[in-house]
């Protein structure tokens, strides 16, 4: 480089402005609202969801009438506690209860006041205190129930499990509260062949999952004019050049597709900017990731897809998933990760439980979460 | 989460920190697009100290790369080259579209190259 004076130098010579935005913080706090009322809101237990209005009357929680909100848990004590107003302010009051009521985590010991966001455990619910206005919770209640029917569709189009065959599958797909874009299928090409796909839009809601829906029903076609649907190269190409961003509403999507021929025991692949699918040996000694370096589906309009292939040892298990099954914040805040989730892949099955079912039960007890930030979606298909 | 950016020459350097995940990329994703269309010849989006990149926010991410595309200017990343930040990028092939560099130097000299 030669000796002129350059900006390079000193890349913050000329600088001109900074500024510093922190989202969240005071310039956006929520405008005091003449209309906002005290909720608890259950975010865990059997009746996650329910939102109870604490008014100017006291209301007893407890496990049978005549407790006002009855709990139907049975570690809940007959009348566990009550929650009442004062000045404008949520209390919370264990009434002597057997297992405790608790504030933040703390076991309460006399009126106890709940901040907003803060978190009340009664038996093996837990409430948060939300305090909004009546106008906003109607409008989400109208939004959960689309989302709720958003969620039936998809669960509608999910394909049955196959119970016996050369080829055996299982599955879990365990919705977020807001709705991912996951989505995942598999049939057979031929009674000899058998595709299986699972794919992860950007974004959560309703348009996410429409989004999947309509790539999906490109997917679940038996025949597609001019594309071989044994070639997972050129089915990622085929939707890539359906799909753009430009002309989809700015909606990307990583797909992972396979193709498995019976007759030669082998399996040809695509992950197009997904993660890897891993296939464990029926020694359950290693998982193999399979996974080709390929883009997301969407974004260049004339990306070359490439395949990747393997041999398929008979009894071998493929596991194929979405980043909601491992970007998994525990308590603590620490990631669970690919790469601790990975070997859960291989722990020995259950006699009582599907494999789906044992590695989300696994990943929670890894995580200490009941519930999950994103869509959780894990297909195991087995080889005989 | 935090967004702020700085001004050298003919090159913007715009600095995310936290997490994009749902609510980071939500709280982001505006100001990223407005402080992208700076009429700068090069946009460094530096991401050496980004914590967690879920799917919306490589949404985000390409989208500005491609406004930036759009109005004949270049766009690139920094990120650490040991990190998750990392692992996304290369699992949706993001790379293959917006040019990674290790270094703030080596990327604000490559957005104007």
């Amino acid at each position: 480089m030669g000796a002129t004076a350059h900006d390079d130098d000193d890349p913050y010579a000329a600088l001109t402005t900074t500024v510093i935005a922190r989202p969240g913080g005071l310039g956006s706090a929520p405008v005091a609202s003449d209309d906002r009322a005290h909720y608890l809101v259950a975010v865990e237990g059997a009746e996650r969801g329910r939102r109870i209005e604490i008014g100017e009357r006291n209301l007893v929680i407890g496990r049978v009438k005549p407790a006002d909100i009855v709990l139907n848990d049975e570690i809940v004590s007959r009348n566990h506690c009550r929650a009442s107003l004062v000045m404008g302010e949520l209390f919370v009051t264990d009434l002597g209860s057997s297992n405790g009521t608790y504030v933040a985590a703390r076991r309460i010991t006399g009126p106890t006041l709940v901040a907003p966001g803060e978190r009340v455990a009664i038996g093996s619910h837990i409430f948060e205190h939300e305090w909004r206005s009546r106008r906003e919770v109607e409008d989400d209640a109208a939004q959960d129930s689309d989302l709720e029917k958003a969620k039936q569709y998809v669960r509608s189009l999910l394909p049955e499990r196959i119970r016996q065959g050369a080829v055996q599958t299982d599955w879990v797909l365990q919705p977020c509260a807001k709705l991912g874009g996951d989505l995942f299928g598999y049939h057979f090409i031929d009674p000899r062949t058998f595709a299986i796909y699972l794919l992860d839009v950007t974004g959560h809601g309703t348009d996410a999952a429409m989004h999947a829906v309509s790539v999906a029903n490109v997917l679940r076609q038996r025949t597609l004019p001019g594309v071989d649907k044994r070639d997972p190269a050129r089915m990622a190409a085929h939707l890539n050049e359906i799909f753009q961003m430009e002309t989809h509403g700015g909606m990307l999507l990583s797909l992972w597709y396979g193709v498995y021929d019976m007759d030669a025991g082998t399996l040809a692949y695509t992950s197009a900017g997904h993660h890897a699918s891993y296939l464990v040996g029926p020694g359950r000694v290693d998982a193999l990731p399979l996974e080709t370096s390929n883009v997301l589906i969407g974004m260049m309009p004339t990306y070359d897809y490439r395949s990747g292939f393997t041999q398929v040892p008979r009894g071998s298990s493929l596991y194929v998933f979405s980043d909601g099954v491992f970007e998994v914040k525990s308590a603590d805040g620490e990631e669970l990760g690919i790469k601790r989730f990975v070997p859960l892949l291989t722990a020995p099955a259950h006699s009582q439980m599907t494999e789906s079912r044992r590695i989300l039960e696994a990943v929670k007890d890894c995580t200490g979460c009941q519930s999950f930030e994103d869509d959780f979606t894990l297909v195991v298909a087995t080889f005989g | 989460m935090s967004i702020s950016f700085n001004d050298s020459g003919e090159v913007r350097t715009i600095m995310i920190t936290g997490r994009l995940d749902v609510d980071g990329t939500n709280s982001v994703a505006t100001q990223l697009v407005e402080l992208s269309q700076a009429p700068k010849k090069g946009v460094v989006v530096d991401l050496s100290t980004l914590k967690f990149l879920a799917s919306i926010g490589i949404r985000a991410l390409v989208t500005c790369a491609k406004d930036v595309k759009a109005r004949g200017a270049k766009m690139v990343l920094v990120v650490d080259p040991g990190s998750t930040v990392m692992m996304s990028i290369k699992a949706t092939g993001i790379d293959q579209l917006v040019p990674v560099f290790d270094s703030s130097s080596d990327a604000q000299r490559a957005a104007v190259a």
